[in-house]
């Protein structure tokens, strides 16, 4: 139920009127418009809500805690800079788990266009899918395994296996062809599931990036 | 080992996305810090320049209305609650203006109950609102209705006298009594229930009655002048942020009425050099009557506009335009309806062959409608009748369109703004490509000139422009036009082109 404005004591700001964030238990939609307009405690409520959620994201992508920091870091003010664009037709963590992904990989690219792309046919030994399971496992450790990975398979990785990407989206977005995501994912997935059956134990990140 | 079995039969992709599902992790925790330094180190400066425009105008509409005000109380009514704004109607006085408040109620009506020491023996009412379809935060309709009283000024306290003292003390041009401050208020309930006309439940104006009775008498009393302001607000959600800057691209058609003033004099001049007649012929009224035939003028033209939206309603726009236009005009061109010739001394020289132009005299003198007086006067009627000037040029220009505009905005996606024009332009290129005299005129002197003109031109005027907003940047303007040419363009010696004319722009503009 709406109460009256008046008793909400709310403020103009850019000829809306923001309802204040600490009085009422905001929707998300209010949450959305006071973030539009600036208002830095709705900012803060917003990053309350989802930073540990997009930590993880950002871990995913990132080489380094530190890393993750950063990207989340230049996420969330890319999120609040942008928020007005959020169209409200898809869900806003969805939203917002794309953008730190975009921003993940604009942090990389660089790095990325400057290591090769070694997609050679033989990384497409593929093991079998109910050979290893990944419940045995926490996600710290999982998150450990991926930041293992050669970069562009990480990348590719996240993309495809967890966020849902198809090869063709992928390729344009890290500007590679198809084949090449392909046998990156491939990679990655060989080299996980080595991880995880214990086929191979230990894989340094050095050998690969 | 049974869910290690389960995981088995899931998909690879499956297993990895089900790990990290509501997975969470904490940053840094001073990581907000260096957000909110970021973020405010990035923050737009048009956000604030158009807050600072939103503070300036609502102090301006207050400083209007406190100029006048001594003592103000306030009256918030909600729509929904009336109960809360009878108890803040019983408020005390406060020296706050109501209508600093009023953006904040959206789609609710602020009451401005305000009251000053009344010197003179005006008695008001003024209610204002906004058009409750306008998307744009300013009052759009203000209702005033202010009544005259008598010149005597009213009691802070009715005096407790007799009916009798009473009418005397009327009598004597003293105080009003308290029936006359009863009829007063009677008057006064009458003229706010008249003003206060409820455009619709909605906006609970209907509501703000009772209030406004119950505060007339203690005012009216205590020799108050009462104002009542209200107006209504778009909500939040309804009203429309335009974006500051645009540049647009408009392609039109103008179309235009071009008066072609007949410079006959120069005409003549040179009619009389083509039939060899005398330089000092006296020509002032050879001509009697001239009238235009048809005349048109069709421009085609592109424009390239750079806006600049000061305000949600205010906006200014210049560009470059360049413009073909085609021009056309026949005139129908008497030489003379009815007309004694007499006084003509050049043509008395010709019938007295001093004019070395025998061809022409004999030409008159053998008009059907010639008639001769018998005494060196001859007398003709509808003498070359069936001259023409016909005139058909083109026009090439590059032109700086200005354009300041006021934004109504009763939709969301679609406004209109009422556009004031002018317009500088330069002629790059003229011809004329068809310049007859026909009939009576020597076939030689048909011309086929190009004239170049270095002649620049303005043209102010004013229009209505309907804009729809595609999307964020985007938006479609259709406009309408009228313009007058302030300064003429000199087309050549025989004719001076003073173009009026609408013109219609079809365009999109891109809003950042």
């Amino acid at each position: 139920v709406l109460q009256p404005f008046g008793a909400l004591g709310g403020h103009v700001y850019n000829n809306r009127y923001i309802k204040p964030s600490q009085d009422v238990l905001m929707s998300e939609l209010e949450l959305i418009e006071a973030c539009i307009q600036h208002d830095r405690k709705a900012q803060k409520m917003l990053y309350e809500q989802y930073n540990r959620k997009l930590f993880v994201v950002s871990m995913r992508y990132a080489r380094s805690r530190a890393d993750a920091e950063d990207i989340l870091q230049d996420s969330f003010v890319k999120i609040f800079q942008n928020l007005d664009k959020f169209r409200n037709d898809c869900p806003l963590d969805g939203w917002l788990r794309r953008i730190v992904a975009n921003t993940a990989l604009k942090f990389y690219s660089r790095k990325m266009h400057q290591t090769p792309i070694d997609d050679i046919e033989n990384h497409y030994e593929t093991v079998s899918d109910t050979e290893f399971t990944t419940s045995q496992y926490n996600f710290k450790e999982l998150l450990g395994l991926i930041q293992q990975l050669p970069l562009r398979c990480q990348m590719v990785f996240n993309l495809y296996a967890i966020e849902g990407y198809q090869h063709n989206e992928i390729a344009e977005m890290l500007e590679i062809s198809e084949g090449t995501s392909k046998s990156q994912y491939a990679r990655a997935k060989q080299t996980l599931q080595k991880m995880l059956t214990g086929k191979q134990s230990a894989v340094t990140k050095e050998a690969y990036v | 080992m049974s869910e290690m079995n389960k995981d088995f039969e899931k998909s690879f992709e499956a297993q990895w996305q089900e790990a990290f599902d509501g997975a969470e992790l904490s940053p840094r925790s001073d990581l907000w810090d260096s957000i909110e330094t970021q973020l405010a180190s990035s923050s737009p400066t048009v956000e604030g320049g158009r807050q600072g425009l939103f503070w300036f105008y609502i102090v301006f509409v207050w400083f209007l209305g406190i100029f006048f005000i001594q003592k103000t109380s306030r009256v918030v009514a909600e729509k929904n609650n009336f109960a809360s704004q009878t108890n803040k109607a019983q408020a005390t006085v406060l020296p706050t203006s109501a209508v600093l408040q009023t953006p904040n109620i959206p789609e609710n009506i602020s009451v401005q109950q305000a009251s000053r020491n009344a010197p003179t023996q005006t008695m008001g009412v003024q209610i204002r609102a906004n058009l409750p379809t306008q998307y744009l935060p300013t009052p759009a309709v203000e209702v005033h209705h202010r009544a005259n009283l008598p010149t005597q000024t009213y009691l802070p306290n009715p005096p407790q006298g007799t009916p009798k003292e009473e009418k005397e003390e009327g009598k004597q041009g003293g105080w009003f009594g308290r029936k006359a401050g009863e009829r007063i208020m009677k008057h006064m309930k009458k003229l706010i229930k008249k003003a206060i006309k409820t455009p619709s439940k909605e906006n609970a104006v209907e509501s703000l009655t009772p209030l406004a009775m119950r505060a007339l008498p203690a005012s009216v009393m205590s020799k108050r002048e009462i104002n009542y302001v209200a107006y209504v607000e778009p909500s939040k959600d309804k009203r429309y942020i335009p974006k500051p800057f645009w540049v647009g691209i408009q392609r039109g058609i103008a179309i235009a009425s071009p008066k072609l003033d007949i410079r006959y004099e120069a005409y003549l001049a040179d009619y009389a050099a083509a039939h060899q007649l005398q330089d000092n012929a006296d020509l002032t009224n050879f001509f009697t009557e001239t009238d235009d035939r048809y005349r048109y003028s069709l421009a085609n033209q592109a424009d390239i506009r750079f806006g600049y939206q000061f305000t949600p309603r205010w906006q200014f726009s210049a560009g470059l335009q360049y413009r073909v236009e085609f021009l056309e005009q026949t005139t129908n061109a008497f030489f003379v309806n009815y007309y004694d010739y007499s006084r003509h001394s050049f043509l008395i020289d010709i019938l007295e062959g001093n004019i070395e132009n025998p061809n022409f005299a004999q030409a008159v003198v053998n008009h059907p409608t010639y008639r001769s007086n018998g005494d060196n006067t001859f007398t003709m009627s509808q003498f070359n009748q069936q001259s023409l000037i016909h005139l058909s040029s083109q026009f090439e220009y590059i032109g700086i369109p200005m354009q300041v505009g006021y934004t109504l905005r009763p939709f969301r996606k679609l406004g209109f703004v009422l556009l004031g024009s002018a317009q500088v332009d330069k002629l790059i290129r003229s011809a004329t490509s068809s310049y007859e005299l026909r009939d009576d005129v020597a076939t030689t002197y048909k011309l086929n000139t190009a004239t170049k003109l270095s002649t620049w031109s303005w043209q102010i005027g004013g229009g209505i422009q309907a804009e729809y907003k595609y999307n964020e940047h985007w938006g479609l303007t259709v406009a309408g036009i009228a313009s007058q040419n302030i300064k003429p363009i000199k087309e050549n010696k025989y004719v001076i082109v003073r173009p009026r004319g609408l013109q219609v722009n079809v365009g999109a503009k891109y809003m950042f």
